[in-house]
């Protein structure tokens, strides 16, 4: 599959630059989740879960950081563009939902931004002092923060000026400063208790908070885990995103957790003779509390502290500078923001006006707004990002899956997301009870976003090349409770059709909708659909030849990239209760089995369905239909008795006895099935042949009969059938004219319910 | 060794692994899905199913 092109969108005339390699993003993803989090978390995580609780924080956040990492490698991979999470979003939720996305991003990442330049003043500030370098001389020492945390903002708005290359270069150098330096200080600390195991006593007592606060130091880290979302923000420039991507969010959060560890332990065991426990001593510094314990550690401690602290705050900002221009980038192209913020610098390559934008947020909330609430706005805003992108992971593999290129594909779908999901939801509704500003700020960003979309974006924002237009529809006068779709392809197919649609909508009363997919292609703009609409007016013209005026009939003609996916929409908006499709007998993809339409209509369609193998249609004396129990198998028979127009026409009800199979439980099962069904006794003959050979005896049995009808297997685990492989079979070799049928009900998973949810409210 | 320090080292050690294991077979699956040139969801689902049978 290409590369999605726009069918609406203006031909593109400047593109990003591809030139990030899997070690850039690898450590830009790095740099943004070391961030200032550690320095500034593991102090105040083990005042108050404890010595053995920051490791539990790390530990159980890692994992479930994971669970939405897998996410986030699995959408990269099939969607690798610029924009990230709203990419998604955009595909999954529409134009509203996607422009909240975006603008939520491009929030949180822009405020992460400000607090890293606060960060990397504070401790340069506080450093200088303790120096005797700088003395402040009356002037508070916040102003001087803000003056240097903006000079330090504008500079790596410079960085990102000069380029992806730059940007990428200037980020790993710094991440790998910081990551060497944290490394360093956890070797140290397992070097010093393998001389001194003694110091293993300061894990004891090991919660002395309880569980619960550890649930609290969960919630206030997990932010510090979110450097996926920088990656994924390299979609347009990374070399091979399909495979960089998921392996760039893997590696750099391994590298991640196994540093949050390995530092964690060392601060722990780094007091010894303080004259308290090691976990209050440490707690009573706070934020500092990581920097006094590894000044007791190392000679030099709280240097080396100041040295990562400075690479980490200002690798972070880089990072975060990068991905908010890109998720700005986005919005302007596709017509959310004003184009302007989609130009990209003719020399540069980089999107320099979606990066000014950026600074001006950047710089403008460090000079504006106090970091503590509006760093927990940003903790709020990047949950309420994961949590969106946790059910689009979820919404896209089932809706459009057919229709992306995947690189990776998660596996336990779709359980850890769902966990991921539900940890989420918690650690923000904890996050309302720790500050009420941060929500305040979050509903103003919100209901902001909000009236933009509606007075700016909504009449400007291009089309996805995943929405389904309808270019013409005409409603029947009388509608019907019983609905029953036909898709038609062209005008041949038409005649075959309908007649098996009109034989059902007369005995069940029911309308009979149209419904013609325009094969418009990709790179043609949807303003030229009329030009391809003549075959569906043919086909419909046709088929309505064939409609007796007592059975209303609706047509509708629509536009949709994938042909499945569009036929499944109709079904669901029309509230079809039968979809009949035709087939041709045979499939050309190896990885489908009837094609790549019908496969996945037959798998999701949420009413019965009919595949015919395509015959005209005529009266038929005898219907064979093999019959083996189950759902289906009902619905074949009740088919069956559908078509049984003369009086002297019969069915017969067909089973292939097998070694071991009992022929009166299977005469049994059958006379009940027949009289559950309320079918006439006398039109139906039962007949059971003893053989091993099923296939063979069905296609010898068909011979005999004008019609085969046979229900579709039971769906088997761990097996991709459409139907079940009898039916399949029996539907590929038999010469009689076949019809398989499924009924709609399927087996309730936890996702079939979730897609019911969904659908519901799409 | 407490009863709370025995749960509270299984659980970090049992976290950790977790962690590990499932980062090592997701990556795993990056590489494998590469090598056997699977693109499409199908693709995938049907390759990667068929290996796990003939281990």
């Amino acid at each position: 599959m290409n590369e999605p092109v726009e069918p609406s969108s203006h031909s593109i005339k400047t593109e990003l630059s591809r030139e990030l390699s899997l070690f850039h993003v690898t450590m830009m993803g790095v740099g943004m989740m070391i961030g200032a989090g550690v320095f500034l978390g593991t102090g105040i995580t083990i005042g108050k879960a404890g010595s053995g609780g920051v490791l539990l924080t790390f530990a159980f956040n890692g994992l479930i950081a994971l669970f939405t990492a897998l996410s986030y490698a699995e959408l990269s991979s099939a969607i690798p563009r610029a924009g990230g999470a709203y990419n998604y979003a955009r595909i999954s939720y529409g134009k509203g939902g996607s422009f909240l996305t975006g603008w939520i991003e491009w929030f949180a990442s822009s405020v992460a931004g400000s607090i890293y330049s606060v960060t990397f003043a504070t401790y340069c500030i506080h450093f200088l002092e303790r120096m005797g370098m700088f003395k402040s001389g009356g002037i508070p020492p916040f102003l001087f923060v803000k003056v240097v945390a903006v000079a330090a903002a504008l500079f790596f708005v410079y960085i990102n000026y000069r380029g992806a290359s730059e940007t990428g270069l200037a980020g790993s150098i710094m991440t790998l400063g910081q990551t060497l330096t944290l490394a360093f200080i956890a070797m140290v600390g397992f070097w010093v208790v393998y001389h001194d195991p003694s110091r293993l006593k300061n894990f004891h007592p090991f919660l002395p908070n309880g569980w619960d606060k550890v649930l609290i130091t969960m919630g206030f880290t997990y932010v510090a885990f979110e450097g996926f979302e920088v990656i994924v923000q390299t979609g347009d420039e990374v070399i091979e995103p399909r495979q960089n991507l998921p392996k760039a969010i893997l590696y750099s959060l391994l590298i991640v957790v196994s540093t949050y560890l390995g530092v964690a332990f060392a601060t722990v065991v780094a007091v010894k003779g303080v004259g308290t426990e090691a976990w209050q001593w440490i707690g009573q510094y706070g934020p500092t509390g990581f920097g006094e314990a590894v000044a007791r550690l190392l000679p030099y401690g709280s240097v080396l502290v100041v040295v990562a602290v400075v690479f980490a705050s200002t690798s972070a900002l880089n990072a975060t500078i990068y991905s908010a221009t890109r998720v700005s980038y986005a919005l302007g192209r596709d017509g959310m923001l004003p184009g302007i913020f989609s130009r990209i610098h003719p020399k540069r390559k980089i999107p320099n006006i979606a990066l000014l934008a950026t600074s001006v947020l950047v710089t403008g909330v460090v000079v504006a707004l106090p970091t503590e609430d509006v760093a927990a706005s940003a903790d709020i805003m990047f949950l309420l990002l994961f949590f969106l992108v946790n059910i689009a992971v979820i919404k896209i593999r089932n809706e459009y899956g057919d229709e992306l290129d995947y690189g990776f594909v998660m596996p336990f779908f779709p359980i850890l997301p769902m966990v991921a999901i539900v940890m989420q939801i918690f650690l923000a509704v904890w996050l309302i009870h720790m500050s009420v500003t941060a929500w305040i700020v979050s509903g103003v960003w919100l209901v902001a976003s909000f009236m933009i979309f509606n007075y700016y974006s909504k009449a400007r924002c291009t089309d996805t090349i995943f929405r389904i237009v309808v270019l013409e529809e005409e409603k029947a006068e009388a509608e019907r409770p019983y609905r029953i779709l036909l898709p038609i392809a062209n005008p041949a197919h038409a005649i075959q059709l309908v007649g098996y649609a009109v034989q059902v909508a007369q005995i069940k009363g029911a309308e009979i909708i149209f419904l013609h997919m325009v094969p418009i292609p990709e790179q043609t703009p949807l303003s030229d659909a009329k030009e391809y609409l003549d075959v569906g007016h043919e086909a419909f013209i046709e088929a309505s030849l064939y409609v007796p005026p007592d059975i209303p009939m609706s047509t509708s003609i629509r536009y949709c990239r994938s042909v499945s996916r569009g036929i499944l929409s109709a079904i669901r908006e029309h509230k079809a209760d039968l979809v009949i499709l035709g087939w041709r007998g045979r499939s050309f993809r190896k990885d489908y089995i009837l094609g790549s339409t019908l496969d996945p209509i037959i798998e999701k369609a949420p009413c019965d369905s009919i595949v015919i193998r395509l015959a005209r249609f005529r009266t038929i004396k005898r219907i064979l239909v093999p019959v083996a129990g189950g759902r289906h198998g009902h619905m074949a028979l009740r088919i069956g008795n559908m078509f049984l127009e003369s009086p002297d026409s019969r069915i017969t009800a067909f089973h292939v006895l097998r070694r071991g199979e009992s022929r009166e439980r299977i005469e049994k099962i059958i006379e009940a099935m027949i009289s559950s069904e309320n079918l006439p006794r006398g039109k139906i003959d039962i007949k059971i042949v003893e053989s091993e050979r099923v296939l063979a005896t069905i296609s010898t049995e068909a011979g005999q009969h004008g019609l085969v009808i046979i229900g579709a297997s039971p769906p088997r685990f761990f097996k991709q059938m459409v139907f079940g492989s009898l039916p399949e079979a029996v539907a590929q070799y038999c010469e009689t004219p076949v019809m398989v049928v499924k009924s709609k009900k399927e087996w309730r998973t936890p996702l079939t319910l979730f897609n019911a949810i969904s659908h519901k409210k799409g | 060794m407490t009863g709370e320090l025995l749960v509270g080292v299984v659980c970090v050690i049992g976290a950790f692994s977790a962690f590990l294991l499932l980062t090592f077979f997701s990556l795993r699956r990056v590489n494998r899905i590469k090598k056997k040139g699977l693109t499409t969801l199908r693709e995938i689902k049907r390759g990667l199913a068929r290996n796990e049978r003939t281990r």
